[in-house]
């Protein structure tokens, strides 16, 4: 879909995109009103809609992003975030986000967040649904990288892939290789790449390389520390 | 029962064995149905000189799959993901279909006969007005062998000059050379064996995590087996090999000469060497110093008998002692204590040591040195031609061995170790070739930087380039591109995808690739290996042998081509072979080839493959008793070389402040035409980016991805920045990759090149960089 | 036209020499050798007497000590009954 801005305003253009994400010209256009009408007319047909976006449950809202309830309540849909972004990974959301209509996401597969060091699209942001006290682009927590598919994983098969650990910004910290045995033919070594919640920044750049068709490595919800010790 | 169901069944059978033997089979389950209608051959990558064994789907007259190959004794079913996508490769949407002839500024489509007529002429025409040195063809160490013996044979044989040479001169040449003046002979005398049975690696200038993957990933396991295995990386960058080392040692650009150097001289020092070794194997000598860089266009640099110095023991001690480990580290950066340590290493008769080495030490201006004095310290040690314990040095393309080394495609070489200046060799070559001995010259040709240069200055007027890309490859790049614009000479070139070669070419040929001929690869460990044609090349391409031969027709020289249609391949190969036997080379015939996963060279009576050669334990040429013998040494004797430390061409300096590096990454080969075509592999790395470290991106207000200027005396160029990525090269200097055709970064590259083997120097120059 | 998936166990170190002998041999695949020694194939052949005699001969191989059936399709079977 074309982002067409009005005078002045940057829409980010969607290109070979799959989702529908709008733009915000045909979103307040009212466009978008028929789909819309739909959703709030009752959940039973609303519940035919693809959901794309938050696939799993889960939306890649951009950096210094509160919590998903809190951001709803306080994102304003202005689009500045995604004006913001020099790489345009930053989408905003149509009708098929239900209640997030209009707000900000990532797909990391088609842009992921290169974490610009000055935290451009946080800076942006005039309601705080970006937390303006994120400074540090290593303490940015999108979401956890996964890989949902150690079968297809090449690297975990044995061959020399490792493509999402070469790639990601936070090499040797946020995704690590843990060499291996490789029991079946003997003389190799397995390089299983291996994330590590506390410093993965859920950018999605791994998702993006992964080599294969429908890649293995995504990002998802955060996923939480646990303590190896009990509170009684 | 039909085809495709028969080969579902067997593959649903060779699954239930593994399975039967509780081996998780390699294909994921469920897959078995999807293969049903595919038919598997055998093939050796396409790619580096690991030499991978891989086997090729073909459903429907199209390569649907590549895989590894189970019974590959390389790789045992496992690829890098540039042969996992091998088949991507060949179907990018702008593969060359046609034979296309410049006329003014476009390229207009032409038939064979057309093409071939026009390319004859030309050739004709400069031939008969400025003689046959002012023709030239530029090939590939990524040809295959009949490719390569065809071009030899129609040059040297047939046309009658040397202007023949291969782009391995610039990826093997300082190693070719070492080979020949330390053994007599070229390629290993280990094999990859060796990579599974030693306990110590060092490596030197060599990123094998990213370069040779495959090859790396058996080390490491070594390495994980057996905990006494210690990985040295010796380097001027950090990368994904250091990260799985057990030490990284930090070398300044230039260093590896000096760092040896003080190594041996520690060795001799403390009387760490192995005397009777030396006593039965050795002579030292001297050879020919203060060497140009090449930096002038013609400029004459050999090491004749005349110039070379025979010298005793003693002296050559003598001559070592300046080299002291404090000397060492002023000149490498590594500190004097690590040199010392490196020395007891390199002595230490509990380890079986082996040094790894590829284009950190060839693509250097002192680089035979640097190979030299490598091959020193395990000839004074002792440490050679013993399983497990070798120098090994690693071989760049998928037949820079088996093609340009071995049928000698050199300006100066002939098949089998032979070379043009001696009159003996010169009679075998015609013998077998069936011609005139007078025919092939005796002068030495034009080696790749002089011939590209005699373009510019309208010497050479005609030039046949296959299957490679020097006008994107070649270091100062802009020069001879300048000239090719001018149109300074007629320039043919054969390839598979429009590149920035064929820019600037007069006439485009279409080519066939890899599996869409049939042809033989040699690997690194001398591993010959041979495929059969699987598939039809897309549109009117056709492979080069057949390209070479219908011109050779029009030349007048179809009749060094005596082969029949059917029987070609095999005809060649058995004519090639009479090269081979019995003076150490031996090669297989080529029946052989076809039913295993390649064979090493060279091959014993009864047909077995050899694995390590001069020694008695499998080189059925040493006799029982006689231990290790370097039959191809005069006198059985090898050589250590005294090698000086000359300073690199051009260091930095208050304007260029910084040492400028290129190299590859895992996912991308050389200049990108096929694995630029993978969108999974453009996915993954898409474009050319400049490593920087940290703290001098900080100093100069860079962060990672932002745009720099990198400025040569040469040549300028933009590119992102990569800050804490997979590489971090050394403070002061900058590194990155030649994959990109968007970037032109050899332009800044300095055209300077080792005397001796005239491989340029790839890896420091000086530049300057700002943030753009 | 019976398909068989076999496993062929070989004497200390002589499994990549058998491997190469009985890739040559018509109706045989090898499929893969494991570091143990055994070496992973498929056989085929016209007829179940055919496939019995080429197992056979693979046995008679030097170096190998037992073949086993892992998997065996004779889906023409009935087809072949006179």
């Amino acid at each position: 879909m074309r982002g067409q801005g009005e005078k002045g305003v940057r829409i980010p253009m969607d290109t070979e995109t799959t989702h529908s994400g709008i733009s915000r010209r045909q979103f307040l256009k009212g466009s978008a009103f028929t789909p819309l009408a739909l959703i709030l007319a009752g959940g039973g047909v609303a519940a035919v809609y693809l959901r794309p976006i938050d696939a799993g449950g889960f939306t890649l809202r951009p950096p210094g992003a509160v919590e998903e309830k809190r951001f709803l309540a306080a994102c304003v849909r202005c689009g500045k975030c995604a004006q913001a972004c020099p790489y345009q990974s930053i989408k905003m959301s149509g009708g098929e986000a239900w209640v997030g209509i209009g707000t900000p996401f990532i797909i990391p597969r088609e842009m992921p967040c290169y974490l610009c060091s000055d935290l451009p699209c946080l800076k942006a942001c005039p309601s705080g649904a970006l937390d303006k006290k994120l400074e540090d682009i290593e303490k940015i927590r999108m979401g956890t990288a996964v890989i949902i598919d150690r079968e297809s994983c090449l690297s975990i098969r044995g061959l020399r892939c490792e493509v999402c650990y070469r790639q990601c910004p936070l090499i040797d910290k946020a995704i690590t290789i843990e060499p291996r045995h490789n029991t079946r033919t003997g003389e190799h070594s397995i390089m299983e790449p291996v994330v590590h919640k506390e410093k993965c920044v859920g950018c999605g750049i791994c998702e993006k390389s992964c080599v294969l068709p429908k890649p293995v490595i995504v990002v998802q919800k955060l996923v939480e520390s646990q303590k190896d010790n009990y509170d009684f | 029962m039909e085809l495709t169901r028969r080969d579902f069944i067997k593959a649903s059978a060779a699954a239930a064995a593994f399975a039967a033997v509780g081996v998780p089979v390699v294909r994921p389950k469920g897959v078995e149905a999807a293969e049903a209608g595919i038919t598997w051959g055998k093939a050796p990558c396409r790619f580096c000189g690991v030499g991978c064994c891989v086997l090729v789907g073909v459903k429907g007259g199209k390569i649907v799959a590549t895989k590894g190959d189970p019974a590959g004794p390389v790789n045992k079913g496992l690829n890098c993901i540039k042969g996992y996508f091998l088949s991507k490769a060949l179907y990018g949407k702008d593969r060359l279909t046609k034979p296309l002839i410049r006329k003014g500024n476009r390229m207009v489509e032409a038939s064979w006969d057309e093409a071939l007529a026009l390319i004859a002429s030309k050739f004709k025409e400069s031939i008969a007005a400025h003689g046959p040195d002012s023709v030239a063809m530029y090939g590939s160490g990524q040809w295959t062998v009949h490719e390569g013996y065809t071009a030899s044979k129609l040059m040297k044989g047939g046309i009658g000059t040397n202007n023949l040479e291969p782009n391995a001169r610039l990826c093997m040449a300082s190693a070719v050379v070492a080979f020949m003046n330390t053994f007599g002979s070229d390629e290993p005398m280990g094999c990859y064996d060796d990579l599974d049975l030693g306990d110590t690696y060092i490596l030197w200038g060599a990123n094998m995590a990213e370069a040779h993957p495959v090859l790396f990933s058996r080390l490491i396991d070594n390495k994980l087996k057996h905990p006494k295995v210690r990985l040295i990386d010796i380097a001027t960058r950090r990368t994904r090999t250091t990260k799985m080392a057990d030490e990284y040692i930090a070398m300044r650009p230039h260093g590896d000469l000096a760092a040896v150097n003080s190594i041996i001289h520690v060795i001799l020092r403390d009387k760490l060497y192995d005397e009777s070794f030396i006593k039965q194997h050795v002579n030292f000598k001297r050879g020919k110093e203060n060497a140009p860089y090449g930096l002038k266009d013609k400029e004459v640099f050999n090491e004749t008998p005349a110039d070379v110095k025979n010298l005793t023991f003693d002296e050559y001690k003598d001559l070592m002692k300046q080299f002291t480990p404090q000397w060492g580290e002023k000149l490498s950066g590594i500190p004097a204590k690590k040199i010392e340590e490196l020395a007891r290493i390199y002595s230490d008769k509990s380890r079986k040591v082996n040094s790894l080495w590829t284009m950190g030490v060839n693509q250097h201006s002192r680089g035979v040195w640097v190979n030299n004095l490598i091959y020193n310290l395990h000839l004074l040690t002792g440490k050679i031609c013993k399983p497990g314990e070798n120098p090994l040095s690693l071989t760049g393309q998928p037949s820079a061995c088996g093609t340009a080394r071995e049928v000698g495609t050199f300006a100066h070489r002939l098949p089998a170790d032979m070379v043009v200046m001696n009159e003996a060799h010169r009679k075998k070559a015609a013998e077998i070739w069936g011609i005139d001995p007078n025919k092939i010259p005796a002068k030495v040709g034009l080696h790749t930087m002089e011939m590209f240069r005699a373009i510019d200055r309208n010497e050479v007027k005609c030039i046949w380039i296959q299957c490679t890309n020097p006008f994107q490859s070649l270091p100062n790049v802009s020069r001879i591109r300048k000239a090719a614009e001018a149109r300074k000479a007629f320039i043919v070139v054969s390839d598979i995808y429009p590149t920035k070669s064929t820019e600037v070419a007069n006439v485009i040929l279409p080519s066939a690739s890899w599996v869409e001929k049939e042809g033989v690869f040699g690997n690194t460990e001398r591993r010959t290996q041979q495929w059969f044609k699987m598939i039809e090349p897309p549109g009117q391409a056709r492979e080069d042998t057949w390209q070479m031969i219908e011109f050779a027709k029009r030349m007048g020289l179809g009749h060094l081509f005596p082969y029949s249609e059917k029987g070609f391949y095999k005809e060649m190969w058995e004519e090639y072979r009479k090269f081979t036997i019995g003076n150490g080379k031996d090669l297989a015939p080529y029946e052989a080839y076809a039913k295993v996963r390649g064979l090493r060279w060279p091959i014993k009576p009864d047909g077995r493959e050899t694995r390590w050669r001069y020694t008695e334990a499998d080189d059925s040429y040493v006799k029982k008793g006689e231990g290790i013998k370097f039959y191809k040494a005069p006198g059985n004797k090898v050589n250590i070389w005294f090698r000086p430390y000359e300073p690199p061409a051009e260091s930095p300096d208050r304007e260029y402040p910084f040492w400028y590096s290129t190299g590859r990454v895992l996912e991308h080969w050389h200049t990108g035409t096929m694995t630029g075509r993978v969108p999974e592999l453009r996915r993954a790395v898409p474009g050319a980016t400049i490593e920087m470290h940290p703290e001098d991106a900080k100093r100069l207000g860079i962060r990672n991805r932002d745009m720099v200027r990198i400025t040569s005396r040469r040549g300028s160029i933009v590119l992102p920045a990569e800050v804490n990525g997979r590489g971090a090269p050394e403070k002061g200097s900058v590194f990155t990759t030649f994959f990109d055709e968007t970037k032109l970064v050899n332009e800044l590259c300095i055209d300077a090149f080792d005397p001796l083997s005239k491989e340029p120097d790839f890896k420091k120059c000086a530049v300057k960089v700002k943030k753009a | 036209m019976p398909v068989s998936g076999i496993v062929l166990t070989c004497g200390a170190g002589s499994a990549d020499d058998v491997a190469l002998r009985i890739a040559a041999i018509k109706g045989v695949e090898v499929h893969g050798v494991l570091p143990d020694g055994r070496i992973v194939a498929v056989v085929e052949a016209d007829t179940v007497d055919g496939e019995v005699a080429l197992v056979t001969e693979l046995q008679e191989i030097e170096g190998v000590v037992s073949v086993q059936l892992a998997y065996h399709n004779f889906e023409d079977f009935e087809a072949e009954r006179p």
